[in-house]
């Protein structure tokens, strides 16, 4: 067996992790965080997202009412506070039992 | 100096999103890319300057950013329009072009003074790549239009009729399409020539066949009617047969035709005052009741078998496929 060519291992992975950055980010996100302090827990967390694709995210998950987003100015440097909204829980609630499933079919398969 | 990178940058990308979003953006984006710079520092980039020429790099093409954040395309035509815009654009290269070179050669060659073959053909060749650029250009831009302002979801949906039919057992054969262009190029060329060089002359005056007052009306109708048929054409030899949809489209271009020419025939407003009495000084008395009665009979009589000899191959080959014929009927009335 020869081993697969690393762009083509490269670009699957990609794919492969695409969806699970929202279900990453409204997980981490039941407890309010701000943009770069959630790029540093993800990347913690082995789910390293380019900052370029997470802060976009997190701007269209707000608009699709997914996140509640608020402006904290309390401390020297104001940051946008992201939560997951209670329609965002439903959403990884539904999300996460997808995942399962997937998880668990693959498995099946073989 | 520090800071001035950064003011660019966020410049930049808030120019490309719109005016409701571009506060927000910019506040946050300027947030972060400070928390990004600190977050280098702390592991060890050299300096400030260092650290956030890096982020901005990380961070990528302005451009590029702001596309992502206003969730608009970064193309510009996109998958959801592209098969449309292909099947247009080589339809109507298909037979936009020729049909354009052809009038461009003819009219160069009946009525410039001093054209040579070679001048006629570089005629030609000259307008059929003006003709091939104006129909991607516009084409393009109407596309581009439709997948900015997200109407891509009122282009036809792709359909199995629009399946062609493989080579060999085509029931519409490369004669027939032929036979369709080479009718339009010369009715439009007749037309053209006819005003331009008409044969019949009076008090030493060419005189044209058709009224030339019907060129700000009905002649450039009729010559859309005959473009739109050379188009039509096209995407009968692709279909390969007959459909109850096609010749649907067939029975209205004939209409489209027939009706206005045989209303103008017998309105006496379709010909040429001056030709009708060209033709009584030539002895003709009743020339233009006579010329009247007979081109819209004609006209009436190869219109009406045009219409039903598409009706009838259309129903031929629904004959064929029994199985396609139940589908049809439940769908279509009689």
């Amino acid at each position: 067996m020869s081993t697969p060519d690393e762009e083509i291992l490269a670009g699957h992975l990609q794919e492969l992790r695409r969806g699970t950055v929202v279900l990453a980010c409204l997980a981490t996100l039941q407890e309010p965080g701000y943009g770069y302090a959630l790029l540093e827990t993800l990347g913690r967390a082995g789910l390293s997202v380019e900052a370029n694709t997470l802060y976009p995210l997190l701007r269209r998950l707000e608009r699709q009412g997914l996140l509640d987003a608020e402006w904290n100015t309390e401390e020297s440097r104001p940051r946008k506070f992201y939560r997951t909204s209670a329609q965002g829980g439903v959403v990884l609630d539904a999300l996460l039992r997808d995942w399962e499933s997937l998880h668990s079919a693959v498995r099946r398969l073989g | 100096m520090t800071t001035s990178l950064t003011d660019r940058y966020v410049a930049a990308t808030a120019r490309h999103v719109d005016e409701a979003q571009r506060a927000e953006l910019e506040r946050e984006l300027r947030a972060t890319i400070q928390d990004m710079v600190d977050g280098r520092l702390d592991a060890g980039a050299p300096d400030r300057a260092t650290a956030e020429r890096e982020v901005l790099v990380e961070l990528g093409d302005p451009l590029r950013l702001a596309a992502s954040y206003s969730g608009r395309p970064l193309h510009l035509l996109g998958p959801a329009v592209y098969p449309a815009w292909r099947r247009l654009v080589t339809l109507l290269l298909a037979t936009i072009v020729p049909l354009a070179a052809a009038v461009t050669m003819t009219a160069r060659a009946l009525l410039g003074d001093d054209q040579t073959i070679g001048t006629v053909v570089a005629g030609g060749i000259t307008t059929a790549l003006m003709a091939a650029g104006q129909v991607v250009f516009w084409v393009t831009l109407v596309f581009v239009v439709i997948e900015r302002t997200g109407a891509a979801g009122t282009l036809p949906d792709w359909d199995p009729d629009q399946l062609p039919e493989p080579q060999g057992t085509r029931a519409v054969t490369m004669t027939d399409t032929a036979a369709t262009i080479i009718v339009v190029v010369v009715g439009v060329l007749a037309v053209v020539w006819q005003q331009f060089d008409s044969p019949v002359r009076r008090g030493g005056e060419q005189v044209p066949v058709l009224d030339p007052s019907l060129w700000s009306s009905w002649i450039p109708w009729i010559l859309g009617v005959w473009l739109a048929t050379a188009v039509f054409g096209v995407v009968l030899h692709r279909t390969g047969r007959w459909t109850w949809r096609l010749a649907a489209g067939n029975a209205l271009l004939e209409a489209a035709f027939a009706v206005p020419v045989v209303v103008l025939l017998l309105s006496h407003r379709l010909l040429n005052d001056e030709f009708v009495a060209a033709l009584v000084d030539g002895g003709w008395q009743d020339a233009e009741q006579h010329l009247a009665l007979t081109v819209a009979a004609t006209v009436v009589v190869v219109t009406v078998w045009g219409a039903v000899d598409g009706l009838v191959k259309a129903r031929r080959h629904q004959a064929e496929q029994p199985a396609a014929a139940a589908d049809l009927r439940g769908r279509l009335p009689g």
